[in-house]
């Protein structure tokens, strides 16, 4: 298998840029309904697409805050850990679930507001198995040390 | 116990402190349901509004401290356990904040004090560490 020869690390890597790619173009969508509606700085309310434009971007940064260190706790402590090589890539598989769980709210939650809860649902679990990956990187980690 | 690292110690720490975060957005969810104020509205009922404000201030907080957090740990290592035990501190001052705010928002200073003292120290131990650093470098 080619792809094994990557480190984890560096998929992780990529997926953090990628969602910091993500990101910034829930910003720029932001952006963009501010000129086509012409809401001016600094006023955050206006026509609905502009309303869940803001939405979007300001639900991705409270998750990516969450998503960041979660995935990089998880590389760092779960995938060292695991003997079975397919295991140890779980971190940014799911850091890539979550990038596309965003893709999906975000276009949701733009065609109606009620439609964001199936992307929503996908990219937030996906940041709780990080969370619980990291959790069982660093008690197997905390064992080993601690057995010394 | 004594062979733990500080930078595990702070990983758990960092777990903790991002649950803390989530933990600060279930009310928002929460009023939102119980006053039934649909998406994208972000106001509509004092409840959802202190339930905002809780959870971006803590967002807010969360910026601050995470790099601090690891800064510090990675370069103060005079006394390993005292960046993690401040990162506890942070915490369970945000925990505090956080009751308080959502029970009565005059009452949230006494955990927002905390917060910022525990981020404070975090950056004081910091510059403490990378100026340490700094010198060992340039003298080598």
């Amino acid at each position: 298998m080619h792809v094994i020869d990557m480190p984890v690390t560096l998929a992780t890597a990529v997926i953090t840029v990628l969602a910091l790619l993500f990101y910034v173009w829930t910003g720029i969508s932001v952006a963009r309904a501010r000129g086509k509606h012409g809401v001016k700085a600094p006023t955050m309310t206006g026509p609905a697409e502009f309303e869940c434009a803001v939405r979007v971007q300001a639900n991705t940064l409270e998750w990516l805050v969450v998503l960041v260190p979660a995935l990089w706790l998880a590389t760092v402590y779960f995938s060292p850990a695991m003997s079975i090589v397919y295991l140890s890539w779980l971190p940014p598989v799911l850091g890539a679930i979550w990038i596309i769980g965003r893709v999906i709210y975000k276009s949701g939650y733009m065609t109606a507001p009620e439609k964001r809860e199936t992307g929503f649902v996908i990219s937030t679990l996906a940041a709780l198995a990080l969370i619980i990956c990291a959790l069982i990187g660093i008690f197997i980690t905390w064992s080993a040390v601690s057995a010394v | 116990m004594p062979m733990v690292p500080t930078t595990l110690l702070s990983a758990i720490i960092t777990v903790l402190a991002v649950l803390m975060l989530f933990y600060t957005s279930v009310p928002v969810g929460r009023a939102r349901g119980k006053h039934g104020i649909k998406a994208p509205a972000m106001t509509g009922h004092e409840d959802l509004e202190r339930a905002v404000r809780v959870h971006m201030n803590t967002l807010e907080q969360f910026a601050i401290f995470l790099p601090l957090l690891w800064v510090a740990t990675v370069y103060f290592t005079l006394i390993g356990w005292l960046v993690p035990a401040i990162g506890l501190v942070w915490i369970v001052g945000r925990f505090i904040y956080m009751q308080a705010y959502l029970a009565d928002p005059a009452k949230r200073s006494t955990g927002f004090s905390i917060t910022i003292l525990a981020s404070a120290a975090l950056l004081i131990l910091s510059v403490i560490g990378v100026v340490m650093a700094l010198t060992t470098v340039t003298a080598a």
